[in-house]
């Protein structure tokens, strides 16, 4: 148990993980029917047993990885609806807990098939509890900001339930969730997905639409964290994904990509030092990008 | 297509919960849901439209803020979607 930049982590151990999965029967209510709790046996009901390993999954990278209890760090139970609506072709976390669709299995897949998906969810909810006072502002560049953290993280979660490395990793979010299609973006190559994003800063995008571009946007820091954690290598959880992990505290809701940029390296710097793999890594990715330190 | 979505207002804005500061967020963007809507076939436009809807739904239920939130005021109301193919149609109804 030791302390980084502010944060406190501790062991798993320490830790109770409390999973509770409800069906919604396809209506428009919430939380639903129970269906699983923790330690129960899978039901059979792919949707129900995708969304309990995916919750789970999340839950043990931060705690195993990052000593973190859980979405508030304060042993918040792990709750998700499934089965939501009828043909609803989309996942979202409301803050309280993860809602999914079943897609309409023509377009959108049941949106628990993609593990990434839960974890970037519920990033959402740690960026909420990590970022002071309250998350970092979803719209522009914060907005962006808090994309990209929740899709690096949703990678990392998928990385980690399958024991990938960086070179190993698919680095897609949402393989699986649309039929005909790879998957809804990709941080190696933003510009690949059903969701096509921009690389670089000479290609952003100001828009109105979508809280100025949250989603759009989000791919330049994306491929700025590939970039860093495919240069530092090995598992992307423990070199770039720890700098981002303990740099999320450190930033205001109105963080700039600039202002993330530059905390990263600081992180960097005081992690692993001047001039390490880790501190010339960071700063490369995000001159890659265009955005220079 | 949907005729009605029923939500409950608390399901949708959780501001009072502890657990709930910055609520709604979606793995699918409007913007690839608008693109679905604007060039799929009848069948993924119904899809779209409808996902819009209910996804819209959340993210106005989080933009205007709770209905009825003096503490002890009854919670009852609702928000219902239309949807006869209108993006942002929100109609309150019910409660007090």
């Amino acid at each position: 148990m030791f302390a980084q930049g502010g944060r406190r982590l501790a062991t798993a151990l320490e830790f109770e993980k409390n999973r509770i999965i409800y069906s919604a029967e396809n209506r428009y209510r919430l939380p639903g029917v129970r269906v699983r709790s923790e330690g129960q046996a899978p039901t059979n009901d792919s949707a129900v047993d995708e969304a309990y390993d995916g919750l789970g999954a999340t839950f043990d990278l931060y705690a195993e990885v990052y000593g973190r209890n859980s979405i508030d760090d304060n042993g918040m139970d792990m709750v998700g609806t499934v089965h939501f609506g009828r043909n609803f072709g989309n996942a979202l976390w409301n803050g309280r807990q993860m809602i999914f669709g079943d897609g309409d299995g023509e377009v959108f897949n049941r949106m628990t098939v993609a593990i990434d998906v839960m974890g970037h969810e519920l990033t959402h909810g740690v960026i909420q509890y990590d970022v002071p006072p309250n998350g970092l502002e979803y719209a522009n560049q914060p907005g962006a900001l808090n994309e990209s953290i929740a899709d690096v993280f949703g990678s990392l979660v998928k990385q980690y339930s399958l024991g990938q490395t960086a070179d190993q990793a698919d680095w897609l979010i949402g393989e699986g969730l649309i039929i005909g299609a790879e998957a809804l973006r990709s941080l190696k190559d933003p510009s690949a997905g059903l969701d096509s994003q921009p690389a670089h800063m000479r290609d952003y995008v100001n828009t109105s639409k979508d809280n100025g571009g949250v989603h759009t946007n989000s791919g330049i820091p994306n491929h700025a964290f590939y970039l860093a954690a495919t240069e530092i290598g090995g598992y992307a959880r423990e070199g770039a994904g720890l700098i981002w992990y303990l740099t999320l505290p450190l930033v205001s809701a109105k963080a700039q990509f600039q202002d993330f940029a530059s905390q990263t390296l600081a992180t960097a710097r005081r992690l692993f030092g001047v001039n390490s793999l880790e501190d010339e890594a960071v700063g490369d990715a995000w001159a890659q990008v265009g955005i220079n330190l | 297509m949907l005729n009605s979505v029923f939500i409950e207002e608390s399901d949708l804005y959780m501001a009072h919960s502890p657990l709930c500061r910055n609520p709604f967020h979606c793995i699918i963007p409007p913007n690839v849901l608008e693109r679905l809507a604007r060039t799929g076939e009848e069948r993924r436009r119904t899809m779209a439209l409808d996902t819009l809807m209910v996804s819209e739904t959340f993210r106005t239920a989080r933009l205007e803020g709770p209905i009825g939130n003096r503490e002890g005021e009854r919670r009852d109301q609702r928000i219902c979607s239309d949807g006869n193919g209108g993006r942002g149609c929100l109609l309150k109804e019910g409660a007090d």
